[in-house]
């Protein structure tokens, strides 16, 4: 033996720090680590098994207040998205245990279930997916925050953004999703939600759901989607094509008539770009599927056949245009 | 094909999972399960092109093979009290046991406090950053103007504070009863 236990522990937590952003070279080369010496894996396993179990404990823990002298520089600026070097978008999209990791301290409002909620945040542009349970699996789209209970997997509460739900159906205990003061109880399906502050679009695959928006109760097919303006209180249910629902996970975004200022939002999402429609054609019909699979914000103009429009930017907000009206 | 990158990356790298998998601890058919979930994974879910494809690969065999034996515990749990909801019958239950465990919980947590409390305040925040925040390393060195190395030096000890004070709580307060446990392990 030429390692203490110490520094074998030690040693593995170097990798187990390194490796949260570790590159090829450094996966390679923990691999031989492992290959070394069958303690490795075991002092590994005891970090690693360690870290876990700061999971529930850490939304209740106070940390000191980072020093006033420290400027913040992404809070310093509000309305500009978060900075792309946070997050990269493929890079979020495998880890349902990375996302797990990245649990925000949520504060007072949640009453008795205070300690075991943690809230879950992407950035715009960003995607990541939470597995609830071996067969509940939530795909949160870019610029969406959701709330989810570490005791109570067949819950979960959307606050804003977008999501595609695929739902284990349990009749003991149906999956139910909360938004302001609606919620939507499953009856085992696979179905996508867009939370606005001012609407919310609903839009089922298989299975069904049952939106329920201030005690009453709209249910929701397979083939099905629905759009409530919920200031107004008024919702209306049309059909969609199955294969189109949660489509912006693989990057395309399919529209039979949506207005011009939804694709917008969705574009944004999904880009992580802020995007905007002038008044005059935001309620435009958009037909057809866009491929946003090779378009990153900077290459947002070459949108700008397809969607018939001129793209104009202003600051870090790109504002879609009539495509012949009067130039500024 | 620009969506299949990270599958033409996944066939050669087939076997140099397998054995990060068998090296991991997992079982021969268990890392070929995991494997093959992976694939199918990949296969469907069409991602953009990821620079360190390697990287990506290893991470989701980790979380995969985690998933897997942390929901082996819980899955057994699960069927323990659905068995016993489906036969009407009514299993002994000490209410001692989950007390013990709220206590346990509360002692941990308090621990826990304690620790971070006693930490420098530099190395708090850069390990709520890093554990809580979910910030990279790099992205914390610049911001605060440090080393990515000097801000893993803060983290190791950061985790090594936790780690000692746990080895002490274990020791205080008897074998197997640490909540880190019960994710990998069943208790009967």
């Amino acid at each position: 033996m030429t390692e203490t236990a110490s520094d074998l522990t030690e040693t593995a937590l170097r990798w187990h720090i390194r490796l949260r952003n570790g590159g090829d070279a450094d996966w390679d080369a923990f691999a031989d680590w492992l290959a070394q010496n069958p303690d490795h894996a075991e002092a590994y396993a005891e970090v690693e098994a360690m870290d876990h179990a700061l999971d529930s404990a850490l939304p209740d823990l106070h940390f000191p207040a980072p020093q006033p002298a420290e400027p913040q520089p992404v809070a310093a600026n509000d309305d500009a998205p978060a900075p792309a070097r946070r997050w990269r978008w493929a890079a979020g999209a495998g880890g349902a245990l990375a996302a797990g990791l990245v649990l925000a301290l949520v504060g007072g409002p949640f009453g008795e279930h205070g300690s075991s909620r943690y809230q879950i945040t992407t950035a715009p542009g960003e995607s990541r997916t939470i597995d609830l349970d071996a067969g509940t699996q939530i795909t949160l789209n870019g610029d969406t925050q959701m709330v989810f209970d570490r005791k109570d997997a067949r819950f979960a509460r959307l606050d804003h953004g977008e999501a595609l739900f695929a739902v284990q159906h349990d009749t003991q205990h149906p999956f139910t999703l909360e938004m302001g003061t609606s919620r939507i109880v499953d009856i085992g399906t696979l179905f996508n939600v867009v939370s606005l502050p001012d609407q919310t679009r609903i839009a089922v695959a298989e299975g069904a759901v049952d939106y329920r928006p201030d005690g009453q109760s709209i249910p929701l097919h397979a083939g099905q989607q629905m759009q409530a303006d919920t200031a107004a209180g008024t919702a209306r249910v049309s059909p969609i094509d199955h294969d189109t629902v949660g489509s912006w996970r693989h990057r395309r975004l399919s529209y039979d008539g949506s207005p011009l200022e939804q694709v917008a939002q969705d574009l944004g999402r999904v880009l992580g770009a802020a995007i905007r429609v002038d008044a005059r054609i935001a309620h435009r019909p958009v037909f057809g599927t866009i491929d946003v699979q090779d378009i990153t914000p900077v290459r947002i103009p070459l949108l700008a056949s397809a969607l018939n429009v001129r793209v104009v930017k202003q600051g870090k907000t790109w504002i879609l245009k009539p495509a012949h009206g009067p130039t500024p | 094909m620009p969506d299949s990158g990270l599958l033409q990356t996944f066939l050669p790298a087939r076997p140099e999972l397998l054995r990060f998998l068998r090296l991991r601890g997992a079982m021969p058919d268990e890392a070929e399960d995991i494997l093959q979930s992976m694939g199918l994974k990949l296969a469907e879910q069409e991602t953009g092109p990821v620079d360190q494809p390697r990287a990506y690969l290893y991470r989701m065999a980790t979380n995969e093979f985690l998933l897997h034996r942390r929901g082996d515990a819980r899955r057994r749990r699960r069927d323990e009290s659905w068995v016993d909801a489906q036969s009407g019958f009514m299993r002994e239950v000490d209410p001692q046991p989950s007390a013990e465990t709220v206590l346990i919980a509360s002692q941990h947590l308090h621990l826990l406090q304690g620790v971070i409390t006693a930490m420098p305040e530099r190395t708090a925040t850069i390990f709520r950053l890093f554990r809580l925040d979910g910030v990279p390393q790099k992205t914390i060195a610049a911001d605060l103007g440090i080393s990515v190395s000097a801000v893993e030096k803060h983290l190791a000890r950061a985790y090594l504070d936790i780690l000692q004070a746990r080895k002490k709580f274990d020791e205080e307060s008897g074998p197997a009863r640490h909540p880190a446990h019960e994710q990998g392990h069943h208790h009967d």
